[in-house]
């Protein structure tokens, strides 16, 4: 079965085609109707003044037989073999008394004498059966007294005027169908140009995501159909503006207002004089710090999904590790990078690819036993792997491990389980993927494979080295 | 030495007075942007300590104008925020440094001593690290005082990295410094220093040590005392 198409477009078009055949068909036959009209009607006026030569042409013989005088004209058209015309005179008993055709005579015995108006009609099945005759019978006085006078002419053997006719019929056929035509490419052109504007609004919203709030629809010469589809859309646009504005300034202004009193707690306790109780304070500051970093992280990626930027992944993790190596080293554990000579480009955000990456390499780090390396490796394919040396994690905890605030059983106290649910929610942004596995020897390998791209360019992101150096 | 700090939280600004002055540090506090402007006019400060998020306008502005006049007093900049866009937006107007808050009171110190740490700073001319001290200028390295002579090369190489205390040093950055004193570069000619220099430091019972991050870059680190 055909589908109904979806377009609007093809719609219009259909129905407009539809519309336009029948009122083509119905043109064609009725200018075909009116031209068979007008040829009958010319048809008998021919056959009436031909019946009217014929009855001043009947005349009673001496022997008292009836005889028609064919003029040499006449005889022309009624005698010779191929004839078309015919003609049939008739006593009022029915009993012919002349005849061009005395084969098809017979014939016309069954036909009802002519009235007082001569009468016209057409008949099929007289002589050969196929042939379309038209005929006309006129009542007449004759000096054989009153006759049936009956002219008929094969249609097929139609005069000129009747051919111009037709020609003419058929040439305004032809006219009328290209004129069908020509309107119905006019049209669908129109339809396609009237729904432009929407087309143009398309377009803008297409370019509407979470990075252009500010674009609205709209523009010049939208048809009045549209502005206000236009007009609600843009004022839900509007009120999603002013919503992820909102969550904004609540991240940045909870950033602001959470970190200085922990800046504030932290320098203190810092100053405070070495104690057990104090180095648990510190502790405890540091894992506060930490929590706060972690969710600050997480409500950022919410409000800010990551763009589509080109991001040197052989840079950002150096910078990352960089970052990151004086604390290893305090912790005891070193970190070691390995990644191929040229670079790896995928798409992303490079501070948000940086969060996963350091949570990555920050629970590695919590989880190996000191003196150990931690090993990064950049994939040229665009993935990064962290293995580390530590206990690794059992094979049915391994989705788990994503969620937020799920911690394992090993869990070593400092964690507030949201690290590797902002790995995850961060690969998940970037359509990438994170899988656990195990390091060969013991320990386990997280490996974090992002969309590769094609791309030119010779540096890595200049603010990522600007920023360490 | 000289400090100024822009801070407008009274509570923070105390406690970066009191942990800088432990540190050695002579410290100004300020808690307007318009107080540290007129402060940095005077242009008596070895460094300054500059909050992001001040009352009366954005320190950004403040540093960006100070570098406009001419100022290169090293600028460690403090902020709550650390959204990579603010980070560069920072280091663009020409900050020197940027931590981010909340931070330990012994990182905002060895930050600001690296920064002093540069080449003509108040901290240039002897770079210090443990017990060893290097003299920029006279270009000698004494450790407990017992001078330990070392060629040109592991000489750069160690300055560098007490330059930069506490933080790594890319393998590229120091093959750089190096380029044009080495006659013909080899390619790992920095491990081979590296390990020259770690032998030497260990043998003179150094309280410092320089660690290899493989691909990543070295560092060198105080031993606790």
């Amino acid at each position: 079965m055909m589908r109904w198409p979806s377009s609007l477009q093809a719609q219009l078009a259909l129905r407009l085609t539809a519309v336009l055949a029948i009122a083509a068909i119905v043109g064609v036959v009725s200018l075909f109707h009116e031209s068979n009209q007008t040829a009958d009607a010319l048809r008998r006026e021919e056959l009436l003044s031909r019946a009217d030569e014929l009855a001043g042409l009947i005349d009673r013989a001496a022997d008292g037989t009836v005889r028609v005088r064919l003029s040499q004209r006449l005889a022309q058209v009624f005698n010779n073999p191929g004839a078309t015309d015919l003609f049939v005179i008739r006593a009022e008993g029915g009993e012919v008394l002349s005849t061009s055709r005395p084969d098809l005579a017979p014939a016309t015995r069954g036909w009802p004498p002519a009235g007082a108006e001569p009468r016209y009609s057409r008949i099929k099945g007289f002589g050969t059966a196929s042939q379309e005759y038209c005929a006309l019978a006129l009542r007449s006085a004759s000096p054989a007294g009153p006759v049936s006078i009956i002219v008929a002419r094969a249609i097929d053997g139609d005069t000129l005027a009747h051919t111009i006719l037709k020609d003419f019929a058929r040439d305004v056929t032809w006219a009328i169908l290209l004129f069908a035509f020509a309107i119905l490419a006019v049209a669908i052109w129109s339809i396609r140009r009237g729904l432009d504007p929407l087309r143009v609004v398309s377009a803008q919203a297409a370019t509407i995501g979470p990075e252009s709030t500010a674009v609205r629809l709209g523009g010049k010469g939208l048809p009045s159909e549209l502005v206000p589809l236009v007009t609600g859309f843009n004022q839900v646009l509007d009120r999603l503006e002013r919503g992820l504005m909102l969550q904004r300034e609540f991240t940045a202004n909870a950033a602001h207002q959470l970190r200085t009193p922990l800046a504030i707690l932290t320098v203190h306790l810092d100053q405070l004089p070495d104690s057990p109780s104090i180095q648990l304070l510190r502790g405890d500051a540091a894992r506060m710090n930490r929590l706060v970093e972690q969710l600050l992280r997480v409500a950022r990626l919410d409000a800010i999904p990551p763009s589509q930027d080109v991001v040197e992944l052989n840079a950002l993790v150096a910078d990352i590790a960089r970052g990151l190596a004086p604390w290893a080293i305090g912790q005891k554990r070193m970190i070691g990078l390995d990644g191929p000579e040229q670079p790896v480009w995928v798409l992303g955000r490079a501070d948000a690819l940086g969060d996963a990456l350091r949570n990555l390499i920050e629970n590695a780090i919590a989880y190996s036993p000191p003196q150990s390396e931690i090993t990064v490796t950049v994939l040229a394919e665009g993935a990064v792997r962290v293995a580390d040396r530590g206990p690794g994690i059992p094979e049915q905890d391994r989705q788990r491990i994503f969620e937020r605030f799920w911690r394992g059983r090993t869990a070593l106290g400092q964690g507030a389980g949201l690290g590797l649910a902002i790995v995850a929610q961060v690969v998940a942004a970037h359509g990438g993927s994170i899988e656990v596995g195990e390091t060969p020897g013991g320990g386990a390998t997280f490996t974090l494979r992002l969309k590769s791209v094609e791309h030119d360019g010779v540096a890595g992101p200049r603010n990522w080295i600007a920023a360490t150096y | 030495m000289r400090v100024l700090v822009v801070e407008d939280e009274a509570r923070l600004v105390d406690l970066l007075r009191s942990t800088l002055t432990h540190a050695g540090f002579v410290v100004d506090a300020v808690t307007s942007s318009e107080d540290a402007g007129a402060a940095l006019a005077i242009g008596i400060y070895d460094v300054v300590i500059l909050d992001l998020g001040l009352p009366d306008g954005d320190g950004l502005d403040i540093l960006a104008a100070a570098r406009r006049a001419g100022t290169r007093i090293p600028i460690l900049v403090l902020t709550a925020r650390d959204a990579v866009e603010d980070r560069v937006r920072g280091l663009d107007a020409g900050a020197d440094d940027y931590l981010v808050k909340p931070f330990a009171a012994s990182e905002l110190v060895a930050r600001t001593k690296a920064l002093l740490r540069r080449p003509g700073l108040a901290l240039g001319m002897t770079l210090e690290a443990g017990n060893v001290l290097l003299d920029t200028v006279g270009r000698d390295v004494r450790i407990s005082g017992e001078t330990l002579a070392l060629p040109r090369q592991e000489l750069l190489v160690l300055e560098h990295l007490m330059r930069r205390l506490g933080r790594v040093v890319p393998k590229a950055v120091l093959e750089e410094k190096l380029y044009g004193i080495d006659d013909e570069p080899v390619s790992n000619a920095i491990p081979v220093h590296v390990h020259h220099l770690r032998r030497k430091l260990s043998e003179c019972g150094a309280t410092c040590t320089i660690h290899t991050m493989r691909g990543i870059g070295y560092l060198l680190t105080e031993e606790p005392s």
